[in-house]
């Protein structure tokens, strides 16, 4: 019996309900709790312990001239970082995923390496490298041309060193966005202005990036966002300056150095951040209304090629290695450094000569980072798989369908991006543990936290994604009576399969190495490795044992992405 | 189809991880909590440099007020102990663990500043996770608003020191962590190195040499003198602020990067610099004076899960069996001098410093500190 259309409608309408009430489910309690907590006067009080409402923490936040220091900061900051990372994974989609460079794959693993290191650790590896009293940049630079100082050339404690840190760490993210779409461009496009007289960069300016611009922009304002929400590197590199940023002013209201969190306050500098994001994914909507425009994957069907970069093949290659070693290869050398030297050994070529394996072994020995890596990888899997697939149903809804539901479902996951992780995790607390259903402190709290934070990043890929299909496809799908399932596993998820395959992979990594929320939530069992990394950096102070744990991230995170470029590439000669 | 194969992989896969979290370790059931005894308050003594005397000898607790105590434990059969990091305490929790079989014990971290807020939260939703907590006396004063700990005699049932047990017998100082400035001994001679805190207010130590953490603990020195001056001890707080300090967010990292040699000059705790020294690394006291004993220790929450078996832990890490483990891991007293190598180093250095014991002085202190913070513009 074949599947009618009034059939698939009901489909639709059960798959936009389930959609929607999950995410409703996951946003809207810490969000809710957000806006709960700005309206209470939660001064060494919690705010379902305040005894009034009251407006003071607004007036304490748009009222303070200190805001407004803070909101030229972070604009700063977070525009150089969008704009510096933007132009490096552009660069490098293009050239791995459009031209016959050689060495793609390597190159596509060096480029998602910073994934895997974990951003306090990164920050603090460059610390040791540009600080301006003794970093290993700064003494081998006054050495090389004599400079009789005592501090600089170099400062990575500023703005710039800021911005340059962010961008490089994030380039992974923003080229997960983009290159997906980048790899299934119809060239035909391309060819038909080459045709027309137009040059390689009109081309590029006028086709390409017009084409490419729903992924482009979702990228833009994603990485925007995290900006004004990263965290360690901000602290870590601008608080020696007093250079405060919204998250590290976010951070000391919740962190005090006594009392309890003052949600109010963390809650009311969020509110500013929230609101950014209404009106950024209000502007995006607008600019992709009519999606049929990106659309380049058609029925007509094409033969996606590789263009030929002739006797310049060599010059990406250059960039990219040079860009890796610059931005990865030396910190990650220094992060292997120091795994393998003693505590407060100094970088010297003595110190070669003390290399020991005890932190390895260290490591190894101790029984609860079996556990944590345990926990790691089932919260890794779990939370990759639930939230791709769920955000690939809400894009597809919200793109293909429309609706009220589909579209609040799109606005709500990016909202989710102005709520703090402490904030979320007070939502989750509060939720799990009055209402018994046996996950409160358990990994599957965790997992519902880390799929919330990580849904802003899945439907922003997924819905430029699904921007670049015409729906021609899908609804000829339906014209042959194939259901709604049938439709998403065997037309929609192989379309999008290098889109989707990447994020599944950053989603794992971000949660392997994210410990905001895994320590908010943590409690006797459910330790993640980022966690214990944390606390034995906290209590132990030990960067060689954390260097030691954060080594085998890095490669784990390498052979994942590895093995999502052999699923996802191109090579030369393939379709 | 591959990616037909690939997407039933994945659901496998989430059905395999639901398989293995099965068998994941899950926190031990609440049981119904006892009751506590009512607080009794204890008036508070001003603090003196150095008040705390010498430990006194005591008698072991009666074997069978223990006994009973151990039964009831081992009917629960575990304790959560949300602590520091756990190879720091894993010889306590495997000698616990052997003395007592049939207690397991589990362990978590969670920063002091984060803890007493997730207890509320637990308490008011009837889910505490936590039997036994580390802490310090400050960070635990919106538990002690909120009457969430319990007041034991904890004398009863362990052979500790009563002076240890504070803040009207809520809570047990295990060792302590006087606040101290210390330096990179390649980088700072020892003709320069600052013997008092107007020392610290010299041209020399301006534009990122001195480093702390966004709290009021450079200033701690002055707390004395502030009780009969306060705006001459601001004004001096208001001088070090010109000084541009390098703030950062822990005290261990900040320490960290003295000892790197990229900082001279670094406000931290005594018990952190010892243990640097133990690791070779060339950093040493500022004999500042007097300063301020941050006392950490334990308590136990109201109607936690396991109330007997966190009573007999909590009698166990404040024994004198537990103290050899403490002191391995370079915890003990800082007096008298030979108490442990963190007092010793105080004691060579002619270091004085505050004990704070009761919640008067706990209160005066957040006081302070806040008056500190506001005079050095860290965020508030």
């Amino acid at each position: 019996m074949r599947l009618g259309r009034p059939a698939l409608m009901d489909a639709r309408k059960i798959a936009t309900g389930v959609a929607g009430a999950l995410v409703i489910f996951l946003v809207i309690p810490p969000i809710g709790v957000l806006l709960f907590s700005t309206f209470r006067a939660t001064e060494n009080r919690l705010p379902f312990e305040a005894t009034s409402f009251t407006l003071s923490n607004f007036s304490k936040v748009f009222a303070s001239r200190v805001t407004y220091d803070l909101l030229l900061n972070t604009l700063w900051y977070a525009v150089g970082a969008t704009a510096l990372g933007l132009v490096i994974a552009t660069v490098f989609a293009w050239f791995l995923e459009r031209t016959n460079m050689p060495f793609r794959r390597a190159l596509f693993v060096l480029t998602l390496l910073p994934m895997g290191i974990p951003g306090l650790v990164l920050s603090m590896a460059w610390i040791l490298l540009a600080n301006p009293t003794n970093g290993v940049f700064n003494v081998a630079l006054r050495g090389l041309f004599g400079l009789e100082t005592s501090q600089g050339p170099l400062n990575i404690y500023s703005v710039s060193g800021m911005i340059l840190v962010t961008a490089t760490r994030y380039v992974p993210i923003m080229y997960i966005m983009i290159s997906g779409v980048f790899s299934r461009l119809d060239p035909s496009f391309e060819e038909a202005s080459s045709t027309s007289g137009a040059g390689g960069w009109a081309t590029f300016r006028h086709i390409s990036v017009p084409l490419l611009s729903p992924a482009l922009l979702a990228a833009v304002i994603y990485f925007f966002m995290m900006s004004i929400e990263v965290f360690e590197t901000a602290a870590l590199l601008g608080m020696p300056r007093d250079i405060y940023v919204f998250s590290t002013r976010i951070y000391y209201a919740v962190h005090p150095p006594q009392g309890l969190p003052n949600y109010g306050l963390a809650s009311s500098y969020s509110v500013m951040i929230l609101i950014a994001a209404i009106v950024l994914i209000y502007l995006y909507r607008r600019y992709v209304r009519h999606a049929e425009r990106f659309a380049t994957v058609t029925g007509r069907g094409y033969r996606p090629r590789l263009i030929s970069l002739g006797k310049w093949r060599l010059v990406p290659v250059v960039l990219i290695l040079g860009y890796s070693v610059f931005a990865i290869g030396i910190p990650f050398l220094m992060l292997v450094w120091k795994s393998l030297t003693l505590p407060y050994a100094s970088i010297s070529f003595s110190a070669l000569l003390t290399f020991t394996s005890n932190n390895y072994r260290t490591m190894l020995s101790y029984q609860f980072l079996w556990i944590a890596a345990r926990n790691t990888l089932v919260i890794g899997g779990a939370t990759a798989c639930l939230t791709m697939l769920l955000v690939t149903m809400v894009s597809w809804l919200s793109v293909r369908r429309g609706g009220l539901i589909p579209k609040v479902s799109e606005y709500l996951t990016f909202l989710i991006l102005g709520v703090p992780g402490v904030v979320l995790a007070l939502a989750l607390i509060f939720i799990y543990a009055s209402f018994p259903i046996g996950i409160y402190g358990t990994i599957w709290i965790i997992v519902l936290g880390l799929t919330t934070v990580c849904l802003p990043f899945g439907t922003r890929l997924m819905s430029a994604a699904f921007l670049q299909i015409h729906r021609e496809l899908e609804e000829a799908a339906a014209t042959s009576g194939a259901g709604l399932w049938n439709t998403f596993v065997r037309i929609v998820i192989p379309l999008l399969w290098p889109s989707f395959t990447r994020g599944l992979l950053w989603v794992f990594v971000r949660c392997v190495c994210d410990a905001t929320i895994p320590l908010m939530l943590y409690a006797a069992g459910n330790q993640t490795i980022a966690v214990a990394l944390w606390n034995l950096w906290n209590d132990l102070g030990d960067f060689p044992l954390a260097s030691a744990i954060a080594v085998p991230l890095v490669l784990l995170s390498s052979g994942l992405a590895l093995l999502v470029a052999r699923q996802t590439m191109l090579v030369e000669g393939s379709t | 189809m591959v990616k037909k194969s690939a997407l039933a992989i994945c659901f496998l896969f989430v059905a395999v991880l639901l398989a293995i979290s099965c068998a994941a370790p899950t926190p031990a059931p609440a049981s119904a909590p006892a009751p506590a005894p009512a607080p009794t308050s204890v008036p508070a003594p001003a603090p003196k440099p150095n008040a705390t005397p010498a430990p006194t000898t005591r008698a072991p607790a009666p074997v069978s007020t223990i006994d009973a105590l151990y039964q009831a434990a081992k009917k629960e059969g575990a304790v959560t102990w949300c602590t520091q990091a756990q190879p720091l305490v894993q010889p306590l929790i495997d000698a616990f663990e052997k003395k007592y079989p049939g207690i397991k014990v589990s362990t978590f971290t969670l920063a002091f500043n984060q803890l007493p807020g997730r207890i509320i939260t637990e308490q008011k939703a009837g889910s505490l996770t936590v039997d036994v907590a580390t802490g310090t006396p400050t960070y635990v004063l919106p538990l002690l608003e909120r009457d969430l700990m319990v007041g034991y005699d904890w004398t009863k049932i362990s052979d500790v020191d009563p002076k240890a047990v504070v803040l009207d017998k809520r809570f047990v100082v295990l060792y302590d962590g006087p606040i101290v400035y210390v330096y990179n001994t390649n980088m700072v001679p020892k003709n320069e190195v600052p013997q008092k805190f107007e020392d610290l207010l010299s041209p020399k130590w301006k534009g990122r040499k001195i480093a702390t953490t966004a709290t009021g603990y450079p200033a701690y020195f002055l707390f004395q003198r502030w009780q009969t001056d306060p705006e001459r001890v601001i004004g001096l707080v208001k001088r070090l602020r010109q000084q541009e300090l390098l703030v950062g967010t822990d005290i261990r990292d900040l320490m960290n990067r003295v000892a790197a040699g990229e900082v001279p000059l670094v406000c931290g705790i005594a018990t952190t610099l010892v243990e640097m020294q133990g690791k070779g690394a060339p950093v040493a006291l500022c004999p500042i004076s007097p300063t301020f004993n941050t006392p950490f220790g334990h308590y136990v929450p109201k109607d936690s899960p396991h109330p007997n078996a966190a009573k007999l832990l909590m009698a166990y890490v404040s024994s004198k069996e537990a103290l050899p483990m403490w002191l391995a891991q370079g915890r003990g007293s800082a007096t008298p001098c030979d108490a442990s190598p963190m007092a010793k180093v105080l004691c060579d250095a002619g270091v004085k410093y505050m004990r704070l014991t009761t919640i008067k002085e706990a209160n005066a202190i957040n006081n302070f500190g806040n008056a500190v913070i506001a005079a050095l513009g860290f965020p508030q």
